[in-house]
């Protein structure tokens, strides 16, 4: 019921939500939870193997059984936790794992095979006959297992990741939280406050305690009024952090609109933080645990600390007639409150010798609860005497863990304090300090201390120096625990980890067949490995491995605690790095010229390149790539090679560098003068090629291939700093600041004679370069060099005009034939040349393998000389390049495919290469392609196998010399 | 993790490519091969401190040595590479 | 002489919000140059920018700067140290009062007034796009190759969602 007075709920206004179809009332400031129990319903779901039924244990992001399914379509959200579900007016939840109905779950027959289906079930059990696995077992289990209905639809939502930075980080904004926060905010540091809820301030919210003689929400109240007021403070309410990385950094999400029914306009959904703090402050506080007797599952049955918490903080009690199971003082504050919500409470304290802390209740001193009875809620409490008490509420006080977890994550065990009957933060991360009750500390006052004491400290050691905070009063009277896990009893139903279904029998199954160490008996069991990351289990099921094993809860130890905390989203932990946002496009200067003019594009890596350019008229990308392939040979094509990567290499000690970097020599070339270069890596491979142009004594401008330019550019950045410091040399990228066209072809002098403001530098020979102006003084650079085998220039001209040159290119070309050709038709052209490209440069393949062995210098040390030469790289049976003509038009070649000596079985063993490119030349009227062969040059004129299983190939070729066209080159010597 | 660049203070990791070992020095040109297969292909696993070479790729483009714990990721400390 | 086109062409810009946070422009007509040497000659150090006459300079490398100066204009340094980088580079101005909180959903660097104050400048990566940054007034500037300008300038706009972003032509 909804008490008439109290709560921090605005009973002002009233929401309306839905739950498993049936209309409901709340009001602001509730959870799902919350409301539900205002309402006395207790039972919520079902549990995830045994089909139990199951309500509410806890008060926030620890429970472990009120999951519920939120919303519908494509938000829908399974596996939500009702106790952190915000209400809104409209909200819509479900019931999971239950059909039909969660009052009458047909699937609550499992737990009569409970034996078959404990511990390590899978290990044991569907395995015979092995021909029914398929077609029975695993539907069957499929369509039982897991937890939730995911959506099926893509996320509607958007997500944003947010970089903050502050000297302070406080996790947690209870008492310790908060005073930590004022203590250093105070000093001038910039604070970053975070907390799980949407109401900060902790416990100081759920309990009725006094600061200062009132109630301690007010003095939470005007702690963050404070804060808020800082200029350096951020409060980050519905915000978890939950995880620690290296150095200070911590990662948190914000759930920006998860209490709305759709995030407004422009806001995501949620936000991923990544958090730089010099120094961090966990005041995280602790959690309250269960103790393991039969029947612990019932709805009804609770966390006392959650309890009391529903009742004050919410104003719900959930039943009239409680029992109040305690191995501690803690749990008589909770029959306290329930009695003055007016509740009759027993108090049932499992020690013998314990005074009684509350008048108007009954006390059973050194009582245990044996077990507890009811259907589909609690009706009946037993006790181990065998007397029976009615009860609609049982609340467990077990004990506090302290939320250590993220101390954990960078391997740090908790050490067990046996006074406190608690696990402790142990060694921890540096730069984290715990504090409050995370740090052990369970008094009001002793928290409130303990926060002020941390966060001054913590603002001294990221440089902020500050006075101690004035501690308010409150009270400071410890609360004495005995050590009570366990009730033995009926173990098969004493539930240890609710949300996995593990008992404390699955745990004396793990001892009992070997599964000691509390690593083994985890994954065994599953303990501890549900979305709740054991946070009401783990304590309580290694202290039963522990006394199955004979050993001390020390001695037994814990497992580890790793990132989340919480479960997060993908959505979060993506960002806004999805669609366009998931990696950047690179277009070229003439992106807009290839795309008005009918360009089909490519992405080559992050670049977008035009493949080439379709005509009305034409069918398929054959008919376009064939047109532009004749059309260079015949006239000229202009082809756009802005992307390859261009290097300006500058300095006195330019040459000395590039002589190390290239294979061969560089240092010998002229000004005006260019020359094709190769880079090998240090273990002797082929790492890159390309041109290198001597603009002058000091000043080079090298190319490389588009893919290798990042690679090419770091390396060189290496040769310099790391090899050859000494050296006054600087190595600039320019790739961006120029637009470079390639124009090739019998017509191309003329059509560069429509540009160029002096036609002069066209005579050049070969292999020049020469600084230019076009279309009425523009400064641009002639490159007489080609990639097609045809006569050839490339052009760059500044990247800002890049289309206005082209315009003007494409006019002048236009009497001539000059067409654009994409990067098929080149590839084409290439391939008709013999010139090494993508296919044959991937890093395995030598210079000898390429054929040019020559090349290599013999005069001076560069890059990869030495194991250039070792035996397996020198080897003569190494495959090398060849060409490979198909004998009629029809046979089809493919890059990929391999290479078989005619006759020879088909196995990798006897594959002696494989095709790197292929192509149809329209020039040759047939496919042709380059390969890597062994024995190649040997068999030019034979011929070969090509194997190609995965797409149907399987024909003899004939072996030949790469360069298919023009083998004198003297079509580029026009 | 973060590495503090001597010219750009504190960064996060995804700045840089790591490439190891710093300590390996290329040999002389005349070394037998053995020399160079060690220098490219062999490298101790360091269990503790570790001089690597670290690329500031999205950043100023020097190449840094940093002193890192394999153990810890503790970042003792980092020097330009031409130094 | 051949006209420019600026990078952004065909850039897709939200109808501008009612309430401005972030403001987005281009800074055209900028040429960039790299220059090499000049100690001792009052360029800025390491993670530095300085606005002078000519253009702005930026700390690249050490012995390395990179000019930001008007397109037609040649930065006054002897040429053999210069080399022209023409329009490599696009330059962004984001404003308003909420630009810092939108950087700071992009940049993973501190943009506060501490960390990153007057002529502070820092090379880093945004929305994986290598990028200098540095402050010019209340607004910040952000730099980027020329080929990654429609991308960068994209994320800009997205990181102005919700803050309301216009983006001034």
């Amino acid at each position: 019921m909804r008490l008439p007075t109290g709560g921090l709920i605005d009973r002002d206004r009233t929401i309306r939500f839905t739950f498993d179809g049936k209309a409901y009332a709340g009001h602001p400031g509730d959870t799902l939870a919350s409301a539900l129990l205002a309402h006395g319903v207790t039972l919520m779901g079902r549990s995830f193997k045994y089909h139990r039924p199951r309500g509410v244990w806890g008060l926030g992001s620890e429970e472990p059984n009120a999951l519920v399914e939120l919303r519908s379509g494509a938000r829908r959200e399974p596996n939500t936790r009702a106790t952190v579900a915000e209400l809104y007016d409209g909200l819509e939840a479900r019931s999971q794992n239950r059909w039909p109905a969660l009052g009458f779950d047909m699937m609550a027959v499992t737990q009569a095979f409970a034996p078959m289906l404990n511990a390590g079930f899978y290990y044991k059990t569907f395995m015979w006959p092995a021909a029914f696995w398929e077609k029975l077992y695993e539907p069957l289990i499929r369509r039982a297992a897991g937890l939730g209905r995911a959506p099926d639809a893509p996320d509607p939502d958007r997500y944003e990741e947010m970089h903050g930075f502050c000297d302070v980080l406080v996790i947690g904004s209870g008492p310790a939280g908060l005073a930590a926060a004022l203590a250093a905010a105070r000093t001038g540091a910039r604070v970053i406050v975070t907390d799980e809820d949407a109401r900060m301030g902790g416990r100081l919210l759920a309990d009725r305690a006094e600061i200062n003689g009132a109630p301690a929400h007010l003095w939470a109240g005007q702690a963050l009024a404070e804060l808020a007021a800082f200029p350096g403070v951020t409060l980050l309410p519905r915000t978890t952090v939950f995880g620690v990385f290296d150095h200070g950094t911590y990662a948190a999400v914000e759930r920006v609109s998860d209490h709305l029914a759709a995030p407004p306009e422009g806001m995501p959904r949620q936000r991923a933080w990544h958090i730089r703090a010099r120094r961090a402050v966990l005041a995280a506080g602790a959690l309250e645990r269960p103790i393991a007797f039969a029947g612990n599952d019932l709805p009804g049955i609770m966390a006392a600390s959650a309890l009391r918490g529903y009742v004050n903080r919410y104003a719900a009690l959930p039943g009239r007639r409680a029992v109040v199971f305690t191995a501690g003082d803690d749990g008589w504050r909770t029959a306290a409150d329930l009695r003055d919500a007016g509740a009759e409470v027993t108090v049932v304290d499992a020690r013998p010798g314990a005074p009684a802390l509350a008048r108007g209740v009954r006390h059973v001193a050194g009582g245990r609860v044996a077990r507890a009875h009811g259907r589909l809620a609690l009706d009946e409490v037993e006790l181990t005497t065998g007397q029976r008490i009615e009860a609609d509420l049982l609340a467990v006080a077990g004990g506090w863990n302290p939320t250590v977890n993220l101390t954990s994550h960078h391997g740090s065990k908790p050490v067990w304090n046996e006074e406190l009957s608690a696990f402790l933060p142990g060694a921890g991360i540096p730069g984290l300090t715990p504090a409050g009750a995370a740090a052990g500390r369970l008094t009001l006052a002793a928290c409130l201390a303990d926060g002020a004491r941390a966060g001054l400290e913590a603002a001294r050691q990221a440089g902020f120096q500050g006075q101690p905070l004035p501690l308010p009063s409150a009270e400071d009277e410890p609360a004495a625990i005995a050590p009570l896990f366990f009730v033995p009893g009926r173990a098969s139903t004493s539930f240890v980890d609710f949300q996995n279904d593990v008992t404390a029998d699955d745990i004396a199954l793990a001892a009992r067949e070997g599964f000691r160490s509390v690593e083994h008996a985890k994954r065994y069991t599953t303990l501890g490995m549900a979305t709740d990351q054991g946070k009401t289990a783990n304590v309580v099921g290694l202290a039963i491995l522990a006394e199955q094993t004979g050993r001390t809860i020390p001695e037994t130890g814990t497992t580890m605690f790793r990132p989340p905390y919480t479960p997060v989203s993908i959505g979060a932990i993506a960002g806004h790095h999805v669609g366009r946002g998931f990696r950047p496009t690179r277009r070229t200067p003439l992106h807009g010229w290839a795309a008005r003019n009918g360009a089909s594009f490519v992405e080559v890596g992050p670049w977008l390149r035009a493949e080439w350019y379709a005509r009305p008229g034409e069918k398929g990308w054959r008919d376009s790539v064939d047109r532009e392939a004749l059309n260079v040979r015949a006239n000229a094509g202009v082809c756009d090679v802005s992307t390859l990567g261009k290097i300006e290499v500058v300095g006195p000690g330019a040459a000395a560098l590039l002589d190390l970097v290239y294979a061969n020599d560089i240092s010998t070339l002229k000004p005006g003068r260019i020359r094709y270069g190769v880079m090998l890596r240090e273990d002797g491979f082929v790492m890159d090629d390309g041109t290198c142009a001597r603009l002058a004594a000091d000043r080079f401008f090298l190319t490389t291939t588009t893919a290798n330019a990042g690679k090419v550019m770091q390396h060189l950045e290496f040769c310099h700093q790391v090899l050859l410091p000494h050296l006054d040399v600087a190595v600039l990228s320019v790739t961006d600041a120029w637009a470079q066209v390639s124009v090739a072809g019998p017509k191309s002098r003329e059509v560069l004679r429509g540009v160029l403001d002096d036609a002069a530098p066209l005579a050049l020979p070969h292999m020049s370069v020469a600084e230019v102006t076009v279309c009425g003084g523009t400064p641009a650079r002639l490159y007489r060099l080609s990639f097609s085998g045809e006569l050839a220039w490339e052009v760059g001209v500044p990247a800002e005009c890049g289309e206005a040159f082209m315009e003007r290119l494409m006019a002048a070309g236009a009497p001539h034939g000059l067409a654009p050709y994409g990067t098929e038709a080149l590839g084409v052209l290439r391939i008709e040349k013999g010139h090494p490209a993508g296919g044959e440069l991937k890093g395995q393949t030598t210079a000898a393998d390429l054929g040019l062995g020559r090349m290599l210098s013999k005069r001076k040390d560069f890059i990869g000389r030495v194991l250039s030469q070792r035996p397996a790289l020198v080897d003569p049976a190494r495959p090398v390049l060849v060409g490979l003509r198909t004998r009629d038009a029809r046979q089809v070649l493919r890059a990929g495919a391999h290479l078989l000596e005619p006759g020879a079985a088909p196995s990798t063993g006897n594959s002696l290469g494989h095709v790197t490119a292929a192509c149809w030349s329209p020039h040759l009227g047939r496919m042709i392609g380059l390969a890597l062969l062994s024995g190649g040059r040997d068999r030019h004129g034979t011929r070969i196998r090509v194997f190609d299983p995965v797409r149907d190939g399987d024909a003899e070729m004939e072996v030949c010399d790469p360069v298919f066209l023009d083998p004198e080159g003297s079509r580029t010597r026009a | 993790m973060l590495i503090p660049c001597p010219y750009c203070g504190e960064r996060g990791a995804d700045e840089f490519t790591v490439i190891g070992a710093a300590d390996p020095m290329r040999p002389e040109p005349d070394a037998p091969m053995e020399a160079w297969v060690e220098y490219v292909h062999v490298r101790d696993n360091a269990f503790g401190p570790h001089r690597e070479l670290w690329h500031h790729v999205h950043g100023c483009r020097q190449w840094l040595v940093v002193t890192r714990d394999t153990r810890t990721h503790a970042v003792h400390g980092a020097e330009a590479a031409r130094r | 002489m051949l006209d420019a086109a600026s990078p952004l062409a065909g850039l897709e810009t939200p109808p501008a919000a009612t309430e401005v946070g972030v403001t987005l422009r281009e800074l055209s007509g900028l040429a960039a140059t790299m220059l090499r040497g000049g100690e001792g000659e009052g360029l800025p150090g390491p993670g530095g920018a300085l606005e002078l006459a000519w253009g702005t300079a930026l700390w690249a490398a050490p012995g390395q700067w990179l000019l930001l100066h008007a397109s037609g204009t040649v930065p006054p340094f002897p040429a053999a140290r210069l080399t022209p980088l023409h329009g490599a580079r696009c330059v962004l101005e984001v404003a308003g009062p909420r630009a810092a909180e939108a950087l700071a959903t992009l940049l993973p660097i501190d943009l506060g007034p501490r960390a990153f104050g007057p002529q502070a400048a820092a090379a880093t990566v945004a929305a994986h796009v290598p990028v200098t940054v540095w402050r010019s007034g209340e607004a910040f500037r952000v730099s980027c190759y020329r080929s990654f300008a429609l991308s960068l300038a994209e994320a800009l706009l997205a990181a102005g969602r919700g803050r309301g972003v216009r983006f001034l032509r």
